[in-house]
């Protein structure tokens, strides 16, 4: 898989599904946000948005999105890569950040799951309030 | 109208007319005076209107009238509370909240409740997308968290962070407190 280009995208976004990824007392995303399910290969993000309350660019059932600089997410050792052309769910804007252990069997691949999710919110803000939850 | 109102000061409860109160922190005036008011709305929901003659004289008229079963509710736990509000949320997602993951997350959240109850900052409860439940604390740098999976013969687990340090160790009540105190509680 090719790496997203960060000159064109500098910014990449992650779809909300599940208002409580995010604090809005504490303006903080939780680590739950960046936390691979059973089935996930890598964390999908978004390329390019321009979601509006009626609209989903992703076609999820999403409240919203947070943002994460590219390069700062490469700064962690992770990946930030295009979706395969091939593949049968390509689609262009999509990308996905990989290095996180997937199904995390051992203690330590458990930790490093849970640090990488630890510094992934933390490298996150929240971009986008589509029912303005969290006014 | 006269309400017996139980304290027991070696215990990290109050008991009022069968219900008990976890409020270990709050002083007993303030648990008094909670309880009170709490009675005080529950006496005036049950109120008939003004044109028929009053029934209720005592306590026992209201449990008569079924209406005593909202005292347990808002007098539980806020974080009880929302740990409902939680399942009643995802009851009708992809992956509603399991019976092994529930009853888990309500014994490890009353029980933290006995010993740290109001010193802990805000608690998140979050889905995990597949049935189970993560409870996260965080101050600054500092992070705990309860992982409870969707099943019982999933590994459950505390982690702890502080700064670049982490580890994880084998969810418990004594684990989970421990973490809490040296990460989240230390000055």
């Amino acid at each position: 898989m090719a790496d997203t280009d960060s000159a064109q995208f500098p910014r990449i976004y992650r779809a909300i599904t599940n208002k409580r990824w995010y604090d809005a007392v504490e303006r903080k995303v939780l680590s739950t946000a960046f936390k691979l399910r059973s089935t996930d290969t890598g964390v999908s993000v978004l390329k390019v948005v321009g979601c509006s309350r009626e609209v989903c660019v992703a076609n999820l059932s999403c409240v919203g999105e947070f943002v994460l600089e590219t390069e700062r997410v490469r700064g962690l050792g992770l990946n930030v890569v295009d979706d395969e052309p091939e593949a049968l769910d390509f689609t262009e804007n999509h990308a996905e950040i990989n290095g996180i252990p997937i199904n995390p069997a051992t203690e330590e691949e458990i930790r490093r799951a849970e640090h990488l999710a630890d510094d992934l919110a933390n490298l996150s803000s929240l971009h986008f309030d589509r029912f303005l939850n969290y006014q | 109208m006269s309400l017996d109102i139980y304290i027991n000061n070696q215990l990290p409860g109050v008991f009022v007319v069968g219900s008990p109160l976890t409020e270990s922190s709050a002083s007993e005036s303030t648990v008094s005076q909670r309880v009170r008011a709490s009675v005080n709305r529950l006496l005036n929901s049950a109120k008939p209107s003004t044109n028929e003659p009053s029934a209720i004289k005592s306590l026992a008229d209201l449990q008569v009238g079924q209406h005593l079963s909202p005292v347990g509710s808002f007098l539980e736990p806020l974080v009880i509370i929302d740990l409902r509000a939680l399942r009643e949320e995802e009851q009708n997602s992809e992956m509603p909240i399991t019976d092994d993951a529930f009853p888990r997350a309500l014994e490890t959240l009353n029980l933290l409740h006995l010993f740290l109850a109001d010193t802990l900052p805000r608690t998140h409860l979050v889905p995990d997308g597949e049935g189970g439940i993560r409870i996260e604390w965080s101050r600054d740098d500092r992070n705990v968290r309860a992982v409870i999976p969707a099943r019982a013969d999933q590994r459950a687990y505390v982690y702890q962070r502080t700064g670049r340090d982490s580890k994880i160790e084998p969810l418990s009540t004594t684990a989970l407190v421990e973490a809490l105190r040296s990460v989240i509680l230390a000055q």
